[in-house]
Protein backbone atom coordinates (compact mmCIF):
# COMPACT_ATOMS: atom_id res chain seq x y z
CA UNK A 1 0.00 0.00 0.00
CA UNK A 2 2.54 2.29 1.38
CA UNK A 3 5.44 1.96 -1.80
CA UNK A 4 2.62 3.27 -4.09
CA UNK A 5 2.65 6.96 -2.83
CA UNK A 6 4.49 9.68 -4.33
CA UNK A 7 7.27 11.87 -2.95
CA UNK A 8 4.26 14.79 -4.36
CA UNK A 9 1.43 12.27 -2.27
CA UNK A 10 3.69 12.29 0.73
CA UNK A 11 4.04 16.41 0.53
CA UNK A 12 0.82 16.49 0.89
CA UNK A 13 0.32 14.41 3.79
CA UNK A 14 2.87 16.37 5.60
CA UNK A 15 1.39 19.62 4.62
CA UNK A 16 -1.44 17.82 6.10
CA UNK A 17 0.54 16.99 9.63
CA UNK A 18 2.01 20.66 9.85
CA UNK A 19 -1.72 21.86 9.40
CA UNK A 20 -3.08 19.61 11.95
CA UNK A 21 -0.44 19.88 14.54
CA UNK A 22 1.06 23.36 13.79
CA UNK A 23 -1.88 25.35 12.41
CA UNK A 24 0.63 25.66 9.23
CA UNK A 25 -1.69 26.84 6.22
CA UNK A 26 -1.40 24.31 3.63
CA UNK A 27 -1.78 26.72 0.98
CA UNK A 28 1.21 28.95 1.75
CA UNK A 29 3.68 25.82 1.43
CA UNK A 30 4.99 23.61 -1.17
CA UNK A 31 8.17 21.22 -1.38
CA UNK A 32 10.24 23.59 -1.74
CA UNK A 33 9.33 25.53 2.07
CA UNK A 34 12.13 25.05 4.02
CA UNK A 35 10.67 24.07 7.59
CA UNK A 36 12.63 26.78 9.55
CA UNK A 37 10.94 29.70 7.66
CA UNK A 38 7.49 27.96 8.87
CA UNK A 39 8.89 28.15 12.63
CA UNK A 40 9.70 24.30 12.21
CA UNK A 41 12.50 22.89 14.40
CA UNK A 42 14.44 19.55 13.91
CA UNK A 43 12.00 18.43 16.76
CA UNK A 44 8.72 19.48 15.17
CA UNK A 45 10.12 17.56 12.09
CA UNK A 46 10.98 14.83 13.95
CA UNK A 47 7.22 14.34 15.55
CA UNK A 48 5.74 14.79 11.94
CA UNK A 49 7.81 11.80 10.81
CA UNK A 50 6.74 9.83 13.60
CA UNK A 51 3.16 10.88 12.47
CA UNK A 52 4.09 9.42 9.16
CA UNK A 53 5.07 6.27 10.59
CA UNK A 54 1.43 6.00 12.33
CA UNK A 55 -0.56 7.26 9.46
CA UNK A 56 1.37 5.02 6.73
CA UNK A 57 1.91 2.11 9.19
CA UNK A 58 5.65 1.78 8.30
CA UNK A 59 8.82 2.16 10.63
CA UNK A 60 11.23 4.66 9.89
CA UNK A 61 14.92 3.14 10.61
CA UNK A 62 16.88 6.27 9.09
CA UNK A 63 15.24 9.60 10.80
CA UNK A 64 17.99 11.65 9.38
CA UNK A 65 17.17 14.78 7.32
CA UNK A 66 19.39 17.16 6.01
CA UNK A 67 20.14 20.63 7.96
CA UNK A 68 17.30 22.84 7.51
CA UNK A 69 15.01 20.99 5.13
CA UNK A 70 12.29 21.68 2.62
CA UNK A 71 9.26 19.94 2.73
CA UNK A 72 10.37 17.75 -0.39
CA UNK A 73 13.67 16.81 1.18
CA UNK A 74 11.55 15.38 4.25
CA UNK A 75 9.27 13.21 1.96
CA UNK A 76 11.87 12.05 -0.04
CA UNK A 77 13.60 10.99 3.40
CA UNK A 78 10.28 9.01 4.51
CA UNK A 79 10.22 7.61 0.72
CA UNK A 80 13.92 6.29 1.40
CA UNK A 81 12.65 4.01 4.50
CA UNK A 82 10.12 2.71 2.60
CA UNK A 83 12.13 2.07 -0.28
CA UNK A 84 12.07 -1.90 -0.60
CA UNK A 85 15.48 -3.51 0.47
CA UNK A 86 17.85 -4.98 -2.04
CA UNK B 1 35.91 44.76 42.85
CA UNK B 2 34.31 48.26 42.12
CA UNK B 3 32.08 50.25 44.71
CA UNK B 4 28.70 48.53 45.88
CA UNK B 5 25.67 49.44 43.72
CA UNK B 6 22.27 50.55 45.34
CA UNK B 7 19.99 47.86 43.90
CA UNK B 8 16.37 48.63 42.82
CA UNK B 9 13.26 47.24 41.93
CA UNK B 10 11.37 48.53 38.24
CA UNK B 11 9.53 46.10 37.49
CA UNK B 12 7.07 43.51 38.70
CA UNK B 13 5.00 40.82 37.20
CA UNK B 14 2.52 38.02 37.87
CA UNK B 15 0.06 35.14 37.43
CA UNK B 16 -1.62 34.45 40.87
CA UNK B 17 -4.58 32.83 42.65
CA UNK B 18 -5.31 36.80 43.27
CA UNK B 19 -4.78 38.39 40.16
CA UNK B 20 -3.33 38.09 36.68
CA UNK B 21 -1.27 41.36 37.24
CA UNK B 22 -0.53 43.24 39.84
CA UNK B 23 -3.33 46.11 39.88
CA UNK B 24 -5.36 42.74 40.49
CA UNK B 25 -3.78 41.66 42.89
CA UNK B 26 -3.78 45.17 44.88
CA UNK B 27 -7.34 45.50 43.91
CA UNK B 28 -7.85 41.78 45.58
CA UNK B 29 -5.56 42.42 48.72
CA UNK B 30 -7.41 45.44 49.31
CA UNK B 31 -11.02 43.66 49.42
CA UNK B 32 -9.70 40.36 50.42
CA UNK B 33 -10.78 38.34 47.75
CA UNK B 34 -9.86 34.74 48.35
CA UNK B 35 -8.45 33.10 45.39
CA UNK B 36 -8.70 29.77 47.12
CA UNK B 37 -11.04 27.48 45.31
CA UNK B 38 -11.53 23.34 46.16
CA UNK B 39 -9.19 21.55 43.76
CA UNK B 40 -10.26 17.89 42.82
CA UNK B 41 -8.91 14.86 40.47
CA UNK B 42 -11.03 11.92 39.77
CA UNK B 43 -8.59 10.11 40.95
CA UNK B 44 -8.35 11.08 44.08
CA UNK B 45 -11.29 10.97 46.46
CA UNK B 46 -10.58 13.70 48.90
CA UNK B 47 -11.37 17.08 47.80
CA UNK B 48 -8.19 20.22 48.60
CA UNK B 49 -8.66 23.70 48.94
CA UNK B 50 -6.14 25.23 46.63
CA UNK B 51 -5.13 28.58 45.23
CA UNK B 52 -6.23 28.21 41.83
CA UNK B 53 -5.42 30.63 38.56
CA UNK B 54 -8.90 29.99 37.06
CA UNK B 55 -7.33 30.24 33.57
CA UNK B 56 -5.54 28.21 30.49
CA UNK B 57 -3.04 30.15 29.06
CA UNK B 58 -2.46 27.52 25.87
CA UNK B 59 -4.11 30.72 23.56
CA UNK B 60 -1.32 32.94 24.39
CA UNK B 61 1.00 30.55 22.34
CA UNK B 62 1.39 29.47 19.04
CA UNK B 63 0.93 25.53 18.32
CA UNK B 64 4.53 25.31 17.25
CA UNK B 65 5.53 27.01 21.11
CA UNK B 66 2.80 24.77 23.54
CA UNK B 67 4.79 21.28 22.98
CA UNK B 68 7.70 23.34 24.53
CA UNK B 69 5.92 24.25 28.08
CA UNK B 70 3.68 23.29 29.90
CA UNK B 71 1.14 25.08 32.21
CA UNK B 72 4.40 25.97 34.96
CA UNK B 73 6.48 27.51 32.05
CA UNK B 74 3.35 28.94 30.06
CA UNK B 75 2.89 31.04 33.48
CA UNK B 76 6.96 31.92 34.10
CA UNK B 77 7.50 33.31 30.36
CA UNK B 78 3.69 35.33 30.79
CA UNK B 79 4.50 36.65 34.23
CA UNK B 80 8.25 37.23 33.30
CA UNK B 81 7.46 39.20 30.13
CA UNK B 82 4.76 41.19 32.21
CA UNK B 83 7.41 42.20 34.62
CA UNK B 84 9.96 43.20 31.90
CA UNK B 85 7.90 45.39 29.32
CA UNK B 86 7.06 46.77 32.93
CA UNK B 87 10.25 48.11 33.24
CA UNK B 88 10.42 49.29 29.67
CA UNK B 89 12.90 46.53 28.91
CA UNK B 90 12.33 43.56 26.38
CA UNK B 91 15.71 42.30 24.43
CA UNK B 92 18.94 42.18 26.55
CA UNK B 93 21.29 41.13 24.23
CA UNK B 94 22.94 44.71 24.46
CA UNK B 95 23.56 43.46 27.96
CA UNK B 96 25.70 40.65 27.08
CA UNK B 97 27.18 38.68 29.98
CA UNK B 98 25.56 41.86 32.30
CA UNK B 99 22.09 40.71 32.46
CA UNK B 100 21.18 37.45 34.29
CA UNK B 101 17.23 35.47 34.96
CA UNK B 102 17.82 33.91 38.83
CA UNK B 103 14.26 31.56 39.10
CA UNK B 104 13.47 29.40 41.30
CA UNK B 105 10.45 26.47 41.35
CA UNK B 106 9.83 23.39 43.66
CA UNK B 107 8.18 21.00 41.18
CA UNK B 108 8.74 22.54 37.66
CA UNK B 109 6.66 20.75 35.16
CA UNK B 110 5.16 17.88 37.73
CA UNK B 111 1.83 18.41 35.46
CA UNK B 112 2.98 16.94 32.14
CA UNK B 113 5.42 14.77 34.14
CA UNK B 114 2.60 13.28 35.90
CA UNK B 115 0.48 13.06 31.95
CA UNK B 116 3.48 10.97 30.69
CA UNK B 117 3.81 8.48 33.38
CA UNK B 118 0.29 8.17 33.17
CA UNK B 119 0.54 7.00 29.74
CA UNK B 120 3.25 4.39 30.60
CA UNK B 121 1.33 3.14 33.26
CA UNK B 122 -2.43 2.75 31.80
CA UNK B 123 -1.24 2.85 27.99
CA UNK B 124 2.04 1.31 28.32
CA UNK B 125 3.25 4.08 25.99
CA UNK B 126 7.16 3.66 25.51
CA UNK B 127 8.08 6.70 24.19
CA UNK B 128 7.14 10.28 24.91
CA UNK B 129 6.87 13.52 22.39
CA UNK B 130 10.07 14.21 20.83
CA UNK B 131 9.79 18.29 23.37
CA UNK B 132 8.95 16.06 26.53
CA UNK B 133 12.17 15.95 27.93
CA UNK B 134 12.79 19.93 27.01
CA UNK B 135 9.65 20.83 28.56
CA UNK B 136 9.90 18.87 31.89
CA UNK B 137 13.61 19.88 32.57
CA UNK B 138 13.34 22.22 36.09
CA UNK B 139 15.12 25.00 34.15
CA UNK B 140 12.49 25.07 31.70
CA UNK B 141 11.36 27.98 32.57
CA UNK B 142 14.35 29.80 33.04
CA UNK B 143 15.82 28.63 29.67
CA UNK B 144 12.48 29.98 27.57
CA UNK B 145 12.71 33.25 29.44
CA UNK B 146 16.26 33.74 28.46
CA UNK B 147 15.92 32.66 25.08
CA UNK B 148 12.37 35.18 24.18
CA UNK B 149 14.22 38.05 26.04
CA UNK B 150 18.29 37.46 25.27
CA UNK B 151 19.28 37.30 28.80
CA UNK B 152 23.01 36.04 27.96
CA UNK B 153 24.73 35.98 31.57
CA UNK B 154 24.03 33.93 34.28
CA UNK B 155 20.50 31.72 34.06
CA UNK B 156 20.20 30.01 36.79
CA UNK B 157 17.54 27.47 38.83
CA UNK B 158 17.08 27.33 42.40
CA UNK B 159 15.14 24.49 43.63
CA UNK B 160 15.39 25.47 47.70
CA UNK B 161 12.23 24.82 48.46
CA UNK B 162 9.56 27.01 50.01
CA UNK B 163 12.35 30.01 49.54
CA UNK B 164 13.41 29.05 46.01
CA UNK B 165 12.66 32.38 44.13
CA UNK B 166 13.99 34.28 47.95
CA UNK B 167 17.38 32.63 47.17
CA UNK B 168 17.02 33.34 43.72
CA UNK B 169 15.92 37.06 44.12
CA UNK B 170 19.05 37.05 46.86
CA UNK B 171 21.67 36.09 44.36
CA UNK B 172 19.94 38.45 41.57
CA UNK B 173 20.64 41.42 44.52
CA UNK B 174 23.93 39.89 45.50
CA UNK B 175 25.47 40.02 41.58
CA UNK B 176 24.28 43.11 41.00
CA UNK B 177 25.26 44.73 44.50
CA UNK B 178 28.73 43.80 43.71
CA UNK B 179 29.05 44.77 40.00
CA UNK B 180 29.05 41.33 38.36
CA UNK B 181 25.25 42.46 36.51
CA UNK B 182 23.99 46.04 35.57
CA UNK B 183 20.60 44.26 35.20
CA UNK B 184 18.62 40.75 36.62
CA UNK B 185 15.06 39.16 36.34
CA UNK B 186 14.32 37.13 39.45
CA UNK B 187 11.23 35.22 40.55
CA UNK B 188 10.19 31.66 40.13
CA UNK B 189 6.84 29.35 39.24
CA UNK B 190 5.36 26.37 39.75
CA UNK B 191 2.11 24.39 38.75
CA UNK B 192 2.12 21.92 41.31
CA UNK B 193 -2.01 21.34 41.40
CA UNK B 194 -1.44 17.44 40.76
CA UNK B 195 -2.59 14.10 41.63
CA UNK B 196 0.80 13.50 42.66
CA UNK B 197 1.61 16.32 44.77
CA UNK B 198 -1.76 16.31 46.51
CA UNK B 199 -1.01 12.36 47.43
CA UNK B 200 2.19 13.09 48.81
CA UNK B 201 1.69 16.07 50.71
CA UNK B 202 -1.40 14.63 51.91
CA UNK B 203 1.24 11.71 53.12
CA UNK B 204 2.50 14.46 55.53
CA UNK B 205 -0.72 15.73 57.45
CA UNK B 206 0.25 19.20 56.84
CA UNK B 207 -2.26 20.04 54.24
CA UNK B 208 -5.63 21.86 55.44
CA UNK B 209 -8.52 20.54 54.42
CA UNK B 210 -11.79 22.29 52.66
CA UNK B 211 -13.26 24.86 55.55
CA UNK B 212 -16.54 23.52 56.08
CA UNK B 213 -18.33 27.09 55.42
CA UNK B 214 -16.44 28.57 52.43
CA UNK B 215 -13.12 26.74 50.84
CA UNK B 216 -11.81 29.96 50.46
CA UNK B 217 -11.20 30.12 53.77
CA UNK B 218 -9.94 26.99 54.71
CA UNK B 219 -6.04 28.66 54.83
CA UNK B 220 -5.37 30.27 58.58
CA UNK B 221 -2.19 31.15 59.33
CA UNK B 222 -1.51 32.13 63.38
CA UNK B 223 -5.28 31.06 63.68
CA UNK B 224 -5.59 28.84 67.13
CA UNK B 225 -7.97 26.98 64.56
CA UNK B 226 -5.44 26.26 61.16
CA UNK B 227 -5.46 23.21 60.12
CA UNK B 228 -2.70 23.39 57.71
CA UNK B 229 -1.27 24.90 54.72
CA UNK B 230 -3.06 25.15 50.94
CA UNK B 231 -0.94 24.73 48.29
CA UNK B 232 -1.26 26.98 45.26
CA UNK B 233 0.05 27.32 41.66
CA UNK B 234 1.52 30.68 39.90
CA UNK B 235 4.51 32.94 38.82
CA UNK B 236 6.17 35.61 39.77
CA UNK B 237 9.06 38.06 38.26
CA UNK B 238 11.15 41.17 39.07
CA UNK B 239 13.60 43.56 37.48
CA UNK B 240 16.48 44.43 39.88
CA UNK B 241 19.05 46.70 38.49
CA UNK B 242 21.84 48.93 39.85
CA UNK B 243 20.57 52.29 40.97
CA UNK B 244 22.79 54.12 38.66
CA UNK B 245 21.98 52.05 35.65
CA UNK B 246 18.10 52.68 36.47
CA UNK B 247 18.73 56.60 36.15
CA UNK B 248 20.94 56.62 33.11
CA UNK B 249 17.91 55.23 31.27
CA UNK B 250 15.14 56.79 33.27
CA UNK B 251 13.21 53.99 34.91
CA UNK B 252 10.60 54.29 37.01
CA UNK B 253 12.17 52.87 40.43
CA UNK B 254 9.13 51.06 42.76
CA UNK B 255 11.40 50.33 45.31
CA UNK B 256 15.23 49.82 46.60
CA UNK B 257 15.81 46.23 47.58
CA UNK B 258 18.07 47.24 50.40
CA UNK B 259 18.67 43.54 52.40
CA UNK B 260 18.83 40.13 51.89
CA UNK B 261 19.46 38.07 54.52
CA UNK B 262 19.84 33.68 54.60
CA UNK B 263 20.75 30.97 56.66
CA UNK B 264 19.90 27.61 57.06
CA UNK B 265 18.81 25.29 60.23
CA UNK B 266 21.25 22.54 59.61
CA UNK B 267 18.47 20.50 61.75
CA UNK B 268 15.73 18.73 60.62
CA UNK B 269 14.51 18.14 56.60
CA UNK B 270 10.29 18.89 57.74
CA UNK B 271 10.70 20.94 60.94
CA UNK B 272 12.37 24.54 61.19
CA UNK B 273 13.89 25.89 63.88
CA UNK B 274 14.20 29.56 65.51
CA UNK B 275 17.42 30.12 65.13
CA UNK B 276 18.46 30.01 61.45
CA UNK B 277 15.21 32.19 61.03
CA UNK B 278 16.64 34.91 63.58
CA UNK B 279 19.95 34.59 61.73
CA UNK B 280 18.33 35.45 58.42
CA UNK B 281 15.97 37.79 59.61
CA UNK B 282 18.95 39.91 61.41
CA UNK B 283 21.50 39.50 58.73
CA UNK B 284 18.32 41.02 56.24
CA UNK B 285 18.30 44.12 58.81
CA UNK B 286 22.15 44.94 59.15
CA UNK B 287 22.63 44.14 55.52
CA UNK B 288 19.83 47.30 55.08
CA UNK B 289 21.34 48.74 57.78
CA UNK B 290 18.30 49.68 59.64
CA UNK B 291 17.16 48.90 63.41
CA UNK B 292 14.37 46.39 63.89
CA UNK B 293 12.02 49.57 65.00
CA UNK B 294 12.76 50.52 61.43
CA UNK B 295 10.53 48.08 59.65
CA UNK B 296 7.17 49.28 59.46
CA UNK B 297 5.28 45.73 57.68
CA UNK B 298 6.62 42.16 58.05
CA UNK B 299 5.12 39.68 55.44
CA UNK B 300 5.41 36.08 57.15
CA UNK B 301 5.95 32.82 55.73
CA UNK B 302 3.37 31.55 58.16
CA UNK B 303 1.78 28.84 56.03
CA UNK B 304 -0.88 27.81 58.67
CA UNK B 305 1.01 24.43 59.50
CA UNK B 306 0.63 24.03 63.51
CA UNK B 307 4.59 23.61 64.34
CA UNK B 308 5.59 26.16 61.65
CA UNK B 309 3.68 29.63 62.32
CA UNK B 310 4.89 29.11 65.97
CA UNK B 311 8.74 28.56 64.97
CA UNK B 312 8.50 31.81 63.01
CA UNK B 313 6.18 33.98 65.51
CA UNK B 314 9.07 32.85 67.83
CA UNK B 315 11.73 34.25 65.66
CA UNK B 316 9.81 37.30 64.82
CA UNK B 317 9.76 37.92 68.65
CA UNK B 318 13.77 37.50 68.91
CA UNK B 319 15.15 39.62 65.85
CA UNK B 320 13.07 42.08 66.15
CA UNK B 321 13.04 42.35 70.19
CA UNK B 322 10.81 44.76 71.92
CA UNK B 323 9.73 46.49 67.93
CA UNK B 324 8.16 42.66 67.64
CA UNK B 325 5.43 44.31 70.00
CA UNK B 326 4.30 46.94 67.33
CA UNK B 327 5.55 45.53 63.89
CA UNK B 328 2.39 45.02 62.01
CA UNK B 329 2.71 41.49 60.64
CA UNK B 330 0.67 39.57 58.14
CA UNK B 331 0.32 36.46 56.20
CA UNK B 332 -0.91 36.63 53.07
CA UNK B 333 -1.45 33.02 52.31
CA UNK B 334 -4.64 33.19 53.60
CA UNK B 335 -5.79 34.17 49.99
CA UNK B 336 -3.23 32.93 47.51
CA UNK B 337 -2.38 29.60 49.03
CA UNK B 338 1.00 28.54 49.27
CA UNK B 339 2.73 29.39 45.45
CA UNK B 340 5.83 26.74 46.36
CA UNK B 341 8.28 27.74 43.96
CA UNK B 342 7.03 31.42 43.73
CA UNK B 343 6.05 31.91 46.97
CA UNK B 344 9.05 34.18 48.10
CA UNK B 345 8.63 36.38 44.82
CA UNK B 346 4.69 36.68 44.94
CA UNK B 347 4.89 37.70 48.68
CA UNK B 348 7.95 40.36 48.31
CA UNK B 349 5.32 41.64 45.34
CA UNK B 350 2.74 42.04 47.59
CA UNK B 351 5.27 43.82 50.27
CA UNK B 352 6.36 46.33 47.70
CA UNK B 353 2.62 47.18 46.17
CA UNK B 354 1.90 47.32 50.20
CA UNK B 355 4.45 49.80 50.63
CA UNK B 356 3.53 51.84 47.76
CA UNK B 357 0.07 51.82 48.20
CA UNK B 358 0.42 53.15 51.91
CA UNK B 359 -1.75 49.20 53.68
CA UNK B 360 -1.01 46.91 55.47
CA UNK B 361 -2.19 43.54 54.18
CA UNK B 362 -4.17 41.14 56.92
CA UNK B 363 -4.25 38.10 57.73
CA UNK B 364 -7.52 36.69 56.50
CA UNK B 365 -9.58 33.58 58.67
CA UNK B 366 -7.97 35.02 61.59
CA UNK B 367 -11.08 35.15 64.38
CA UNK B 368 -8.71 33.26 67.04
CA UNK B 369 -5.39 34.69 67.19
CA UNK B 370 -3.13 31.42 68.58
CA UNK B 371 -1.21 32.52 72.07
CA UNK B 372 1.06 31.05 70.82
CA UNK B 373 1.62 33.02 67.94
CA UNK B 374 1.06 36.50 69.64
CA UNK B 375 2.64 39.34 67.31
CA UNK B 376 0.72 42.77 66.07
CA UNK B 377 -1.35 40.63 63.52
CA UNK B 378 -2.80 42.50 60.69
CA UNK B 379 -6.44 40.71 61.46
CA UNK B 380 -9.17 39.55 58.91
CA UNK B 381 -8.95 43.52 56.96
CA UNK B 382 -6.48 45.73 55.59
CA UNK B 383 -5.36 48.69 57.70
CA UNK B 384 -5.30 51.53 55.52
CA UNK B 385 -3.22 55.36 55.31
CA UNK B 386 -0.31 53.27 56.80
CA UNK B 387 2.99 55.10 55.39
CA UNK B 388 6.05 52.15 54.93
CA UNK B 389 9.28 52.96 54.69
CA UNK B 390 10.74 50.01 55.44
CA UNK B 391 9.14 46.26 55.03
CA UNK B 392 10.39 42.76 55.45
CA UNK B 393 9.15 39.62 53.40
CA UNK B 394 10.61 36.28 54.95
CA UNK B 395 10.45 32.57 53.65
CA UNK B 396 11.59 29.70 55.07
CA UNK B 397 12.04 26.42 52.86
CA UNK B 398 11.49 22.93 53.77
CA UNK B 399 14.74 21.36 54.50
CA UNK B 400 16.32 24.24 56.28
CA UNK B 401 16.65 27.54 54.11
CA UNK B 402 15.58 30.85 55.47
CA UNK B 403 15.48 34.25 53.89
CA UNK B 404 15.05 37.23 54.61
CA UNK B 405 14.52 40.61 51.79
CA UNK B 406 13.94 44.03 53.11
CA UNK B 407 12.36 46.29 51.03
CA UNK B 408 12.55 50.41 51.25
CA UNK B 409 10.56 53.32 49.50
CA UNK B 410 12.04 54.76 46.89
CA UNK B 411 13.32 58.58 48.29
Amino acid sequence: MTSALSNSDLVEKIKGALKERFAIDGTKVDENSRLRDLGVDSLHVLEIMLDMESELGIKLEDLSVPPNPSLGEVATAIERNMAPSA
Amino acid sequence: MSQQQDVVITGMGLISPIGLDTAELISALKSGRSGIHLWESSKLSKKYPAGRVLRDFSDEFSKLDLPYLDRCTQMAVLAGRQAITGAGLNDFSQYQQRAGLYYGTVRGSAELEEIWFEKYLVEHAQSARPYTVFAIMHNAGAAQISIRHQILGPVMTHNTACTSSGTAIGDAYRAIRDGYLDVAIAGGADSPLTTSTFVAWDGSRALATPDQQDAGHSCKPFSKNRIGLVIGEGAAFIVLESATHARKRGATCLATLSGYGIASDGYHIGSPKVEGQVIAMAAALKDAGIQPAAVDYFNAHATATRGGDTVEANAIKLAFGEAARTLPVSSTKSVHGHLLGAASVMELIITIAAMNESFLPATTNLDEIDPDCDLNHVVNSPIFDRPIEHAMSFSSGLGGTNVALVVSKIS
